[in-house]
């Protein structure tokens, strides 16, 4: 049976081979050597656990570790205090400020926390703006910015949506008739809150929040630009830059790295398992809404006020970098102009030219690899076709600091015949290759998802009507799914323009630089903080502009064509 | 439970247009209407969850209109049951006692007693999303009852079961609420639900009461169409009666029925009657006394186990026709002519006058 499923369609086995070797070459072997190196012994090549005997043994390595979950947790902890009120708000009561509250979650998404990490450090650091009027006016320093607080600040800030709307969804899926039947059998008020309300929304958001911790863990860029050395990712970093590939170190830490994420995504997918908690029936779902008091009112709006003001903060504050001449232990930057941004696209426009490329196929080699895997699974009856699905996604528990030092590790070796052999590893096309492979999961989830809008009868009438079956894909579905193929097109090239932890190892020279490459480079010197900034407001329109492209496209599609929204 | 001119509207939309209501202490009662009728939001009204604009609830004589829900110890079991997926049976059930702070040996006792009524006495300690349907809805009755509400509120309790658990399961819900001698009020669209079930009926529709009664009472003596047609099955003939040689007669506006008609009822009116009030005559025979002549040719037959049910055009009206069926009978073929006899006493006579309600 196994041979007559291939042979009945020869060509679609071939391409599912070639995807499984392309995963298998560039995602599944990287990272598995760099889990073998964490075990192996330096110099007799054995198994051993010296390494992480090593790694917890070293005050340093250790501290790292401990700062890292502490910055995660902490992180978490302090956007769900910033979310509570406003999920609180939104789910409860009849809310006009609810639309600007949904649109906040946008915000954080074109912005990844490290480009506007060295802003932050002017409006809010020592001797930052906020700090030089606190001590004329009131002889306070806020220490916000100080050491580990300084990248929790940062991080809260920017995850601190994505927790708020994790919780808003887990609160309004909440069947109304669950608090009513409570409310029925004499509950009500905080104590209904406790009983009911909390446990029902817990698993939700938890399962979001454990997300978040992840990403804060593995966040490469944030403590390096605002020097903090002494956590986990930027001591991979560290090592290996300072001391080479053959370093154990670097390998542990990436072991480390991937069990939490793996632990976490695992806890996340464990708690959404119950979705038997979600059970919205007719009569709408969430929780009743009731007026609010003017005083609530105004209570409400002066919170979304304060809120929005620290979640445009860093936009603000790169905004004044970018376009500030000096700005040193004042509160605004003495003068404006534009040179930086001249300067960025005179001195190094490579940095521009360098992201569209990279992105550009990077986010090529995803929509084709989506799309074929996408056809595969829910198409074809192919032997083994869900494991190309789930090596796919697996990429998403790989952070990106662990791919790069794979990428390092196993292609080191091989040489560009054609470059004056160039090592492989820092060709620039690995770095192109590293990107496509982190970001193919979020493709293939869009185009899983638009193919699933898809009917099969659409084919099956496509064929009946005598097209083969290759013509039925290049006539009928992909055109049909174009919609979810160009979103993740863009998703791919929008993270791929900022993506930092793999961009750092692999890229040799600084002519070989994306756009986070060149912020990162100039914000190392306070002369360079401008361009950065330029650099940097330049990434966030060019992210900004490709959400919205994919919204749009999206949106205009489905209407188009009348197909009905998925989930 | 006394219901005063409740009037409710979701923001411009009228939905329960004056209800008034007495509901004796210990009856079964029926809400009973077709969907978006209003008969939910009336329980819900009751129970706490709407406001009325205007109107007031009152039970054993006090007024509840004003209180929140968790103050009226109603007992509500919603049409999704509603269980807590986080809390075991026991604990679901346990829930109301909690809420009132009884001791915990009064609450076990109390949880034991009411999960023994029910039969679910060794299901107690499994989660709601590990049991059947029916068990569910057990639990969700369980709930409810064991903190001895005054009234009991269920909400379309049986349209989530499968048709055969739907019988067993009225069945037994009769016997718990004859048990408990606690007044109910039970919502349903399902007439058959209703008939075998309640000790009255309300029938409602488009937010207003049309008819309260027993269900015999609401089936033989209707008094508008639309109670008529909601409950069973009805033969409707339009008319006009005129009184000739002194009798009154009631005649059909295309003449092919023409009857004498006791009536005081105004002189457009509608004759009902049912299907099962008509007997097919065999060809030639008289009519029996009381039985007035129609004749009419067969359209369609349907063979429904007991009864055949024919459709017969008569002059300008189609009507349904129960012929009770014995074994080995032929049935009438389709296209046969057909003599009917109608029972005149049967007849019911309503004014042509709309229903409450209707036109708007």
């Amino acid at each position: 049976m196994l041979k007559s499923e291939f042979t009945k369609h020869p060509a679609l086995s071939i391409v599912m081979l070639l995807i499984a070797l392309f995963l298998v070459l560039f995602l599944i072997v990287p990272v598995i050597l760099v889990v073998f190196v964490a075990f192996q012994d330096v110099s007799t090549g054995q198994f051993t656990l010296i390494n992480f005997k090593d790694f917890f043994n070293t005050a340093l390595f250790r501290e790292s570790f401990w700062n890292s979950l502490y910055v995660g947790l902490m992180t978490v902890l302090v956007a769900s205090a910033f979310s509570m009120p406003l999920a609180y708000f939104t789910s409860r009561f009849e809310f006009r400020g609810a639309v600007i509250v949904q649109s906040l979650g946008i915000i954080p998404l074109i912005m990844p926390p490290f480009v506007g990490a060295v802003a932050m450090l002017m409006l809010f650091g020592r001797n930052g703006s906020l700090n030089l009027i606190l001590e004329q006016w009131f002889g306070l320093n806020l220490p916000l910015m100080e050491g580990l607080n300084g990248v929790i600040f940062v991080e809260s800030i920017h995850y601190f949506p994505f927790i708020m709307i994790n919780l808003s969804a887990a609160l309004n899926n909440i069947d109304r008739t669950m608090e009513e039947s409570a409310q029925n059998l004499g509950c009500f008020g905080l104590r209904l809150f406790r009983r009911i309300v909390l446990p029902l929304a817990m698993p939700g958001y938890v399962a979001g929040a454990s997300l978040v911790f992840l990403k804060i863990f593995d966040d490469l860029g944030t403590p390096l630009l605002l020097n903090v050395n002494n956590m986990l990712a930027p001591q991979g970093y560290l090592r290996i830059a300072s001391i080479g590939i053959k370093d154990p170190m670097g390998y542990v830490i990436s072991v480390i790295l991937v069990v939490v994420a793996l632990a976490s995504m695992w806890l996340a997918k464990l708690l959404l398992r119950g979705k038997e908690y979600a059970m919205v029936q007719k009569g709408g779902g969430g929780l009743a809404k009731r007026r609010m008091r003017p005083w609530e009112k105004l209570l409400a709006w002066i919170i979304i006020l304060v809120i929005m003001i620290l979640v445009l903060a860093p936009h603000l504050g790169l905004l004044l970098l970018s376009l500030g001449t000096v700005w040193s232990y004042s509160i605004l930057p003495d003068a404006f102009t534009f040179k930086h941004f001249l300067a960025i696209f005179d001195a190094t426009p490579e940095y521009m030219t360098n992201t569209v490329l990279y992105s550009g196929l990077a986010g090529g080699i995803d929509v084709l690899l989506a799309t074929a895997i996408a056809y595969l699974v829910l198409r074809t009856k192919l032997v083994g076709r869900q494991w190309l699905d789930y090596a796919a996604m697996a990429a998403v528990a790989i952070p990106g600091l662990v791919i790069g030092i794979g990428y390092l590790r196993t292609f080191y070796g091989f040489r560009v015949p054609w470059l004056e052999n160039q090592p492989l590893a820092t060709w620039w096309v690995a770095i192109v290759v590293a990107l496509a492979v982190r970001r193919l999961p979020y493709a293939l989830r869009a185009c899983t998802a638009a193919l699933q809008q898809v009917s099969v009868s659409l084919e099956e009438s496509a064929e009946n009507l005598g097209a083969a079956k290759f013509a039925t894909v290049r006539k009928i579905v992909v055109p049909l799914m174009a919609g979810g193929i160009l979103a993740g097109f863009v998703t791919s090239f929008a993270t791929a323009a900022v993506e930092l932890g793999m961009t750092l190892m692999l890229v040799s020279q600084n002519a070989d630089g994306p756009l986070s490459y060149g912020i990162y480079v100039y914000m190392q010197s306070a002369a360079g903080r401008g361009p950065g900034a330029a650099l940097g407001i330049m990434a966030v329109v060019a992210v900004g502009l490709c959400t919205l492209i994919s919204h749009v496209v999206v949106d205009r599609r489905q209407r188009k064509y009348g197909l009905a929204r998925t989930g | 439970m006394r219901l005063n001119g409740i009037h409710l509207s979701f923001g411009r939309t009228p939905v329960l247009k004056g209800i008034d209501l007495a509901i004796e202490p210990g009856e079964f009662f029926a809400f009973l209407g077709p969907s978006g009728c209003g008969k939910t939001t009336l329980i819900r009204l009751i129970a706490g969850f709407e406001k009325a604009q205007k109107g007031r609830v009152f039970i054993a004589g006090r007024e509840i209109s004003a209180l929140p829900p968790w103050r009226r110890n109603l007992g509500m079991v919603f049409q999704n049951y509603a269980l807590w997926p986080h809390m075991t049976v026991r604990k679901n059930v346990a829930f109301g006692l909690e809420e009132r702070r009884l001791p915990r040996p009064e609450i076990n006792r109390r949880v034991d007693a009411v999960l023994e009524l029910v039969g679910l006495l060794d299901l107690g300690h499994r989660r709601p999303s590990q049991l059947s349907g029916g068990q569910q809805q057990r639990v969700a009755l369980a709930r409810t009852v064991v903190v001895e509400p005054q009234v009991l509120l269920l909400d379309e309790p049986l349209s989530n079961l499968d048709a055969k658990l739907r019988v067993q399961m009225r069945h037994e819900l009769r016997q718990l609420q004859r048990k408990l001698s606690v007044t109910t009020i039970f919502v349903t669209h399902d007439q058959e639900e209703a008939n075998t079930t309640a000790d009255r009926i309300a029938v409602i529709s488009d937010g207003v009461i049309q008819q309260v009664g027993t269900p015999m009472e609401l089936y033989d003596r209707p008094t508008n169409l639309f109670v008529a047609s909601f409950l069973g099955v009805a033969n409707v003939v339009a008319g006009s009666v005129v009184v000739e040689n002194g009798r009154a007669i009631f005649r059909s506006r295309d003449g092919a029925v023409s009857l004498p008609l006791e009536s005081t009822a105004a002189e457009a009116v509608n004759i009902v009657f049912r299907p099962q009030n008509l007997a097919v005559l065999p060809p030639g025979d008289e009519p029996p006394p009381g039985a007035t002549h129609l004749s009419g040719r067969v359209q369609h037959r349907e063979f429904l186990g007991s009864v055949v049910r024919y459709r017969v055009q008569v002059g300008a009206h189609s009507l349904l026709v129960d012929a009770s069926h014995q074994r080995d009978e032929e049935a009438l073929p389709e296209g046969a002519a057909v003599s009917l006899g109608l029972h005149r006493e049967q007849i019911i006579a309503l004014s042509s006058e709309p229903s409450p309600g209707e036109g708007r």
